[in-house]
Order: C-alpha cells, then sequence, then structure tokens
C-alpha cells in the first residue's frame, strides 16, 4: 500500500508557522546537502495532496515558477506534473489543472488514494490539514524540518490528538544550513 | 565568561512535562550510552542549577544512590557528580537545604545569577527545572540548550519556550542519536 509522507518547516518548539501565518524564523539559506535530501524524498512521489488553504497559494505558485524560465526546474516542474488532492469542505468543484477535490471523510479519502496503485503521496499542509491528518493517524513517514528558532506561540499540528503518539525514529541529520532533518513513523504502540 | 546551560527533555512537540505533570514518557528511554552523555555535559560544568521542585526531587533520590552497588558503573559516576557539586537552588518557598553542597537563592535572582557567570570557573548546567528555565529566557541568561527529543507527540502539557518574548535564533552545533531512539539537539544561543 502506498505511503503518506508528510514535509513541514518545524520550529524547535513545533509550531509550522507564527500565530498569523509569519515565516521569517524559517532558515531559507539551503545547502545542497539539504537540497538533495528533499529530492530523495520526493523523488518516488507521484501525489501530493493538501488542504485548501495551501492550495489557493501553492498551486498558482508552483505553476509560476515553471512558466518562468529562470525558477523552473526539477522540483517546481513535479510539483505542477504530479496529479493533486485538495481536501476541501468548501469547494464543489476543483478549480485547478491535473488537481482532483476530496470532500468526504478524511481517514476514507485518504484510504481510497492510498489503496490506489502507484508511488508515494506527499503532503506540506497548511497546518489545519496536517494536524487532521496527524489526529487520524494517517501520516506513515514524518519529515520534520527543524528549524534553528524557538517562537513561543504559533500555528501547531500536533495539538489536535486524543493521546500521545509513540514514534519510531527513522534516521536524524544535521544540515549546514542549521536545519536538523527528523524523520519517524508512528511506532504502532 | 562561565555559560548556562540548560539540558532538557522534551517531546517531538515541544512539551517537557505531559498534561498533569507526567514524565512517565521519557524515563523509559534512559540507557547506559545516555548515561555516559550526561556525564560528559557534566563534566563541563561545576555547577548545577535547579529550581526548587527539581531540587527536592533530586536531593531525595541521589544522595541514597551513590552506594547503591546495583547501579551500572556510569550511573555511580553520575550520581556521584550530582552528589558532589555546587548546587544553586533558586526557590522562594524552600528553607532548608538537604542535599550535601546546596546554596539558595531566593531573590534577585538575574542579578546574582550574572555574578555567578562573572566568577572563574567552569559552566553551570540546569536540569528539568522548567519553571526556572521559563524564567530566565526573558532576561536571555540561557548560553546553550541541549535538548534530548524524545520518539512522542504529547500534543500538550507544560511548553518549554512558551515565554519567549519573540523569536530566538539560535545556532546548531551537534546532534546526536542513541539507539533508543532518543535525539540530542545542541544549540548556542
Amino acid at each position: 500500500m502506498r505511503k503518506l509522507k508528510l514535509q513541514m518547516q518545524l520550529s524547535v518548539d513545533g509550531f509550522v508557522a507564527g500565530p498569523n501565518s509569519e515565516m521569517d524564523w524559517m532558515t531559507w539559506n539551503w545547502g545542497d546537502d539539504i537540497k538533495d535530501y528533499v529530492k530523495g524524498l520526493t523523488a518516488p512521489v507521484d501525489s501530493i495532496v493538501m488542504g485548501r488553504k495551501l492550495a489557493e497559494g501553492f498551486i498558482p505558485h508552483w505553476k509560476a515558477y515553471v512558466e518562468n524560465p529562470a525558477t523552473k526546474d526539477e522540483f517546481s516542474e513535479k510539483m505542477v506534473t504530479a496529479p493533486k488532492v485538495v481536501f476541501t469542505k468548501t469547494l464543489n468543484e476543483s478549480k485547478w489543472d491535473n488537481t482532483a477535490i476530496a470532500t468526504g471523510d478524511i481517514a476514507e479519502e485518504i484510504q481510497a488514494i492510498k489503496n490506489q496503485p502507484g508511488g508515494d503521496i506527499i503532503t506540506y499542509g497548511g497546518s489545519s490539514f496536517a494536524a487532521a491528518l496527524i489526529r487520524h493517524n494517517l501520516v506513515d513517514e514524518y519529515h520534520l524540518f527543524i528549524n534553528p528558532a524557538a517562537i513561543g506561540k504559533g500555528m501547531a499540528i500536533f495539538n489536535a490528538l486524543d493521546s500521545r503518539l509513540s514514534l519510531k525514529l527513522v534516521e536524524a541529520k544535521q544540515f549546514d544550513c542549521g536545519i536538523a532533518v527528523l524523520c519517524y513513523k508512528p511506532s504502532g504502540d | 565568561m562561565r555559560k548556562i546551560i540548560v539540558s532538557m527533555n522534551v517531546s517531538v512537540d515541544g512539551f517537557i512535562a505531559a498534561p498533569g505533570g507526567d514524565l512517565d514518557w521519557h524515563f523509559d528511554k534512559w540507557t547506559n550510552e545516555m548515561a555516559e552523555s550526561l556525564c560528559e555535559q557534566l563534566s563541563k560544568a561545576d555547577t548545577i542549577l535547579l529550581g526548587g521542585n527539581t531540587y527536592s526531587a533530586m536531593a531525595a533520590y541521589w544522595p541514597a544512590h551513590s552506594n547503591d552497588f546495583n547501579y551500572a558503573r556510569d550511573d555511580i559516576a553520575f550520581a556521584e557528580m550530582m552528589n558532589n557539586y555546587n548546587k544553586i537552588v533558586v526557590s522562594k518557598t524552600l528553607n532548608r537545604l538537604r542535599w550535601h553542597n546546596s546554596k539558595l537563592i531566593k531573590k534577585n535572582v538575574n542579578g546574582e545569577l550574572q555574578k555567578l557567570k562573572l566568577l572563574p570557573g567552569k559552566d553551570m548546567i540546569i536540569f528539568g527545572s522548567g519553571t526556572l528555565v521559563s524564567s530566565l529566557m526573558t532576561p536571555g541568561l540561557i548560553d546553550e540548550y541541549i535538548l534530548w527529543v524524545h520518539p512522542v507527540i504529547l500534543s500538550g502539557g507544560k511548553p518549554l519556550f512558551a515565554t519567549l518574548p519573540g523569536t530566538l535564533n539560535m545556532r546548531l552545533t551537534k546532534i546526536k542519536q542513541f539507539r533508543s531512539g532518543v535525539i540530542v539537539l545542541y544549540y548556542s544561543v
């Protein structure tokens, strides 16, 4: 069965954005080491799932990148060409190319995607979508990009659980830019 | 100048205790590998700073354990250090310090700690002491954080960095990985 991977930038204290979506605390001067890690993570992906709020920015952003010869690259092309599923309670139809919408129960919808033949599924959020995936224990692999900053308060993805979730460490890597990537699977305990 | 180093067990989502103050989530991960690492951290310091609650818990435990021949060699060495090091306890309510080599600071905490930093000596290390650590964040008295990240999401509890007045940018100096799945992130401020 296909696996769902979550890749998100986190502060040291577990937030994915400031209280008003601030991202100025994130480290962006990525070296080749971390870019290679992301390449490895993205290569087997052939489906991207996301919440509606993220989709509104994400989909046009990568479309513009690919249309501009100065920014078009392997990653941006994958973001555009990989079939996407946007989870929404408000839209009746998709307004984007290559993108379906999912309007039903999140666990059932994700399970249906996992049951289809194909490669890895990835999600980059947004925060409420990720929180729902985590709450239903639908994430098979967490790739947490721990940025070297603590922000005190902000948007969380881990605060909707009914009880604690045990994890199993797959690997931890330190990158030159100061980000530590921690990769976990749910431990099944 | 001497540094104040905070060495803390945290969950992946940034909590130092589960709801209700539970610490059980990190007890079962303790291994010899980790004891060795802790001993190494302690050997770079000559003073242990503690808040009242952690002090009371440790003072009840450690003096009895340095003579325990059932203890592994590393644990005995650690117990010896804990018992013999200078301990400085920050508390408004404690009056009697029953542990060997302990001194009390009841008021003007920031001023007293600044003075200690200027004295000759090795670094000062803080274990546990969540309340004390939170109170030292705003005046910027903490120089390094050593975060023992346990493979668990608690989803609630006592956060480590909630009292930060704004973003705290840090520098990741190294990471360590233990067979138990615990990762140690070393940050300097």
